[in-house]
């Protein structure tokens, strides 16, 4: 059984199949549209792609898959019994169970938040809701620091509206990008016309009539909108394990390396889950897509009487800053979540751990490299615009590839430091590199 | 302004050539089943369907005009060079 149909419940699904062809699978969704690409919500605004497009998977898949599907909402569990309980007090027996129940976003905590008009991104509703209220083309207000305010500021800029956007701090998502990748990212925003507030934060909603008229800022200031988007990062839907009293949970629901949980038979993979990294000790929530499907398929093998470790990747996506491919890789950043609340929606914790490393960067017009340089190892680094080196900076750093020929070049003021990559990458393909000869 | 039409033409044809002797070639890793690229097909491959794979689109058909490639926000798709007779050719993760 799997409660939740977001990425890592449909690999769990996959996975589980190819392993046991007669094995009765049920999956509990409370999403009523089923699974759907939740990244692709964002160009579902820009109006890049249309609805029907957000589904990978049509009927004859689920079909192929033999798995049955329920729209429902799972209200209790209970872990010794092997026991669920549906909210119409239904009960049904699993013999092991996977939560993959995702996270919602997080509630800002201001007077007038549950006025009509405060919008989120977390589902297709909101995605509908929101291009509904475009339709005036009303003043907007954007709050948030990570990838989906971003995202809600870019959707509301392709459909004529006017956004402003509130940064807490002196730069857009000060804890990941440093001065000139987010200058040049708000330097973008502005040449479309968003009005970029810095250091600033919501103190209230003003409403009429149940409605959003404005919002009132920290520092006093009046805002006359119609529609507010809030993206302070996300929390992981745990309740269940929380409330069925015998799952270890902290900030997600704690599972081993083998992605199970404190409870016998029930595992649990995504968003929601708390996964212990080995090599680090720690338990770190990753809330990126790739993570999420891996986890499923792992949690989907070891549900079907499998025994595969989920070894923790180099921390890895790829998104799109305003209208800039960035790929961001490994440890990059400085620590704390000033801007957001624990962690964000395409988000790892990973990054944002303080690596003991040198920066090098290289410019060009829109394109950049940044390598964070550690004594041996590349150990992070965020590649924005051309793509060209972001494949073997991934592998560099993923497969700890020891950097010393080069490592003083890289270091080096106005080191030329891609064409030093992508040329001890062609040397490191071609076997000259000694010890990977 | 003046165009050399003949090295324009030639541009052209070498653009064209190199287009058909490749082949689009996804990173799954960056993938998130968006769509865009199956949405932008105008001949309706299901690209998505092979990004998610990590397989290239081998369909013979495909007119590789880059549109899913171009428009592609996550950088998942690019054109890579085939050769039938030539194994070591093939694109490395089909290898």
């Amino acid at each position: 059984m799997i409660i939740g149909s977001g990425a890592a419940g449909i690999a769990a699904v996959e996975s589980i199949r190819s392993q046991d062809e007669l094995g009765e699978i049920v999956l509990l969704s409370e999403e009523r549209y089923g699974y759907y690409s939740r990244p692709g919500l964002a160009y579902y605004l820009t109006g890049e792609l249309n609805e029907q497009q957000l589904f990978p998977y049509n009927e004859r898949d689920f079909q192929n898959l033999k798995v049955q599907i329920y729209n429902a909402k799972v209200v209790r569990l209970r872990p010794a019994e092997h026991l669920i309980e549906l909210h119409n007090g239904q009960q049904l027996r699993f013999d092991r169970l996977l939560i993959a129940t995702g996270a919602s976003a997080a509630q800002i905590d201001v007077p007038g938040a549950d006025l009509q008009g405060v919008m989120k991104l977390d589902n297709l509703d909101d995605a509908r809701r929101i291009l509904s209220l475009t339709r005036g083309r009303p003043k907007a207000v954007v709050v948030g620091g990570g990838i989906t305010a971003l995202e809600l500021v870019e959707g509301l800029v392709a459909r004529g509206v006017k956004t402003h956007y509130f940064l807490r701090r002196e730069r857009y998502w000060h804890n990941i990008l440093d001065e000139t990748e987010a200058q040049i990212i708000e330097q973008r925003l502005m040449d479309h016309g968003v009005q970029i507030h810095y250091h600033n934060e919501l103190a209230e909603v003003l409403g009429k009539k149940g409605m959003v008229r404005g919002v009132r800022t920290k520092n006093g200031s009046v805002i006359d909108c119609r529609l507010i988007g809030i993206a302070i990062g996300i929390k992981p839907r745990k309740e269940l394990a929380q409330d069925s009293g015998s799952l270890e949970v902290d900030r997600g629901i704690l599972v081993d390396e083998f992605l199970q949980t404190s409870a016998r038979d029930i595992f649990a993979a995504g968003d929601v889950a708390q996964v212990y990294d080995p090599f680090t000790g720690k338990s770190i929530l990753d809330s990126l897509w790739k993570p999420a499907r891996d986890q499923g398929t792992i949690a989907g093998l070891n549900m079907a009487g499998g025994h595969h470790v989920y070894s923790k990747p180099v921390a890895f996506n790829v998104t799109r800053l305003a209208g800039l491919t960035t790929t961001i890789i490994g440890t990059v950043g400085r620590g704390g979540v000033d801007d957001l609340v624990g962690i964000a929606r395409g988000d790892s914790e990973t990054w944002r751990q303080l690596p003991d490393a040198i920066a090098a960067q290289e410019d060009f017009e829109i394109n950049r490299l940044r390598l964070m340089v550690g004594e041996q190892r590349i150990l992070g680094a965020i590649v924005m615009g051309d793509q060209t080196l972001s494949r073997p900076v991934h592998t560099l750093v993923e497969q700890q590839v020891d950097i010393t020929p080069i490592r003083e070049k890289l270091l080096q003021q106005d080191a030329p430091i891609a064409n030093l990559i992508a040329e001890f990458w062609r040397q490191l393909k071609m076997g000259h590199v000694p010890q990977y000869a | 302004m003046m165009i050399n039409i003949r090295r324009f033409l030639h541009g052209e044809v070498a653009r064209h050539i190199a287009r058909a002797e490749g082949c689009v070639v996804p990173e799954a890793s960056r993938c998130v089943q968006c769509g865009i690229c199956s949405f932008s097909c105008p001949i309706g491959i299901d690209v998505r369907r092979h990004a998610l794979k990590g397989e290239s689109i081998s369909e013979s058909y495909c007119l590789t005009c880059g549109e899913c490639v171009a428009r592609c926000p996550r950088g998942t798709l690019s054109f890579e060079r085939t050769n039938l007779f030539n194994p070591l050719l093939v694109p490395e993760n089909e290898v």
